[in-house]
């Protein structure tokens, strides 16, 4: 079991590569909830149950597990998306087939070694605060497809939207975390390169949603600030993970 | 005058904020990870302690950036504080519906984290790293107590990790017993005001066994929590009264 948890999460990765390079090849009109992506979801949630099964705590914990909750969070949005037919056309679902594609393969070449269940991860707010945090990176994340496609005029309010969505939910998972860290650490707020950069994406999201009251911001500036929001949120998560000291290193 | 008012009132200082936080927050964590000798002892003392301490060595680019981030939060403040200003009195005037009321819920909110912060900042309390044998007190000075750890209990789980931690606790002050209980990973014991964290326990090569804790003190958590529910409960109501086209626009694909 320690290893054959393994199997449903190569499967997903083969099934997330699978769909891209159909998209790439000609089968480019499928919306994703009817192809190989829905399919990798389904074994991607399994593996998620066993994983958290054999760990005996929520997947979330070290850069394999992130990596891939990262990536079942951008792909459940992504079929949300689908569903509701707000994905910006066949590029769009292309975009999201590839970038879950590529995020599977990062995860597979992540090291997969099981953190145990320490006490100060037993508890309820550890879970909240990271699935919310997830959940509100890949809304951010799922803009790409809007800010990369022509006439963003038309689009901004659908990233506006998106945005917003992502950024009420890392406020939930901001408080969960504030309330988990005062119970766990001593306080509600540490100083480390973490806290300072989730800090960072709270504010610059809240402060971007005013950027359209703004009169003197074009279309493309606005453009450019949601695509820096998203290269903040990016940074939040994995370059301060990677390449800093923190409360959540990966080093 | 009008035109500065005009200014810090704006959205545009709002989205200059932001953009400030970020470049101010870049360089702050890079000095965070960088000058990590610099900062070792920020969580040890109260930050306004810390920041004096040093202000007082002098100058540095660490503190520099450190303190360019406290002016980038001072200005948001402001600017969050005089737009509310500037708009709840026409509003109520006006006797605008609710869903013009909630951005400045919001706003109130997060004045009230940086003004809750602002206070434990000031007037908390943080005893780190307060090491104890099991059957001994050790005597603390800020608050005049003596924690005695009775016992602790180290529950070894898979791989060989602590699965589980507990240690019973009385605290004493000139004699007189003024609280008793037990501490473990997220389920610190509240005292009086303060806040014991079991951070640690373990055995000692003489086969004592020994607990770490932390004591601190933050009179602004509550007004934190409820600035930060407060501003959930702004979201959740944006969400719930959206913009007339919101909803609409959301769901228009392609």
């Amino acid at each position: 079991m320690e290893t054959a948890h393994l199997i449903p999460y190569f499967l997903a990765l083969f099934c997330y590569g699978a769909d891209f390079l159909f998209r790439v090849f000609g089968e480019g009109g499928k919306p994703l909830h009817r192809s190989f992506f829905g399919a990798a979801f389904f074994l991607h949630t399994i593996f998620l149950a066993l994983r958290w099964r054999v760990t005996g705590h929520a997947p979330f914990v070290g850069m394999f597990e992130s990596v891939s909750f990262y990536l079942w969070s951008t792909a459940l949005v992504s079929l949300i998306l689908s569903i509701r037919k707000a994905v910006p056309g066949e590029k769009g679902t292309l975009f999201l087939s590839g970038y879950c594609a590529l995020f599977s393969v990062v995860g597979a070449l992540s090291p997969k070694a099981m953190v145990p269940k320490i006490p100060v991860l037993d508890t309820r707010w550890f879970e909240i605060h990271v699935a919310l945090s997830f959940v509100s990176y890949a809304y951010m994340t799922v803009t790409l497809p809007y800010l990369l496609s022509r006439g963003f005029r038309e689009k901004e309010e659908q990233v506006e939207a998106l945005a917003f969505y992502g950024f009420t939910l890392f406020s939930a998972g901001m408080v969960a975390g504030g309330i988990w860290a005062y119970f766990a650490w001593g306080s509600y707020w540490i100083w480390t390169p973490k806290e300072v950069f989730s800090a960072v994406l709270w504010v610059y999201y809240g402060t971007l949603l005013h950027a359209k009251m703004v009169g003197r911001f074009s279309p493309e500036v606005r453009r450019g600030l949601y695509a820096l929001g998203y290269g903040i949120m990016m940074f939040t998560y994995l370059g301060v993970s990677l390449l800093l000291k923190s409360s959540h290193s990966f080093r | 005058m009008r035109r500065f008012w005009e200014f810090i009132t704006s959205p545009l200082l709002c989205v200059a904020c932001g953009i400030g936080f970020f470049l101010s927050g870049l360089f702050l964590s890079l000095f965070l990870d960088g000058a990590p000798g610099y900062f070792e002892d920020i969580e040890s003392s109260l930050l306004l302690t810390w920041l004096r301490g040093k202000v007082a060595a002098g100058f540095s680019l660490p503190l520099i950036f450190f303190l360019l981030f406290l002016l980038v939060v001072a200005v948001f403040t402001l600017n969050l504080v005089l737009c509310t200003g500037d708009h709840l009195t026409g509003l109520v005037r006006r006797r605008s519906g609710l869903r013009r009321f909630i951005p400045h819920i919001m706003h109130v909110a997060v004045v009230l984290v940086v003004a809750g912060h602002a206070v434990s900042a000031s007037s908390g309390a943080r005893v780190k790293g307060v090491g104890v044998l099991e059957g001994r007190g050790v005597r603390l000075f800020a608050p005049a107590w003596t924690l005695y750890l009775e016992d602790v209990d180290i529950e070894v789980g898979k791989w060989g990790y602590p699965a589980d931690m507990v240690a019973h606790v009385k605290i004493q002050a000139e004699g007189v017993t003024v609280a008793r209980g037990s501490t473990r990973p997220n389920e610190p014991f509240f005292v009086d005001g303060y806040v014991l964290y079991l951070k640690n326990a373990g055995v000692l090569p003489s086969g004592a066994r020994y607990a770490l804790f932390d004591l601190t003190r933050d009179p602004g958590a509550p007004v934190v929590l409820i600035g930060a529910l407060l501003f959930t409960l702004g979201n959740l109501l944006y969400l719930l009264f959206p913009a007339r086209n919101f909803r609409k626009n959301e769901r228009r694909g392609k």
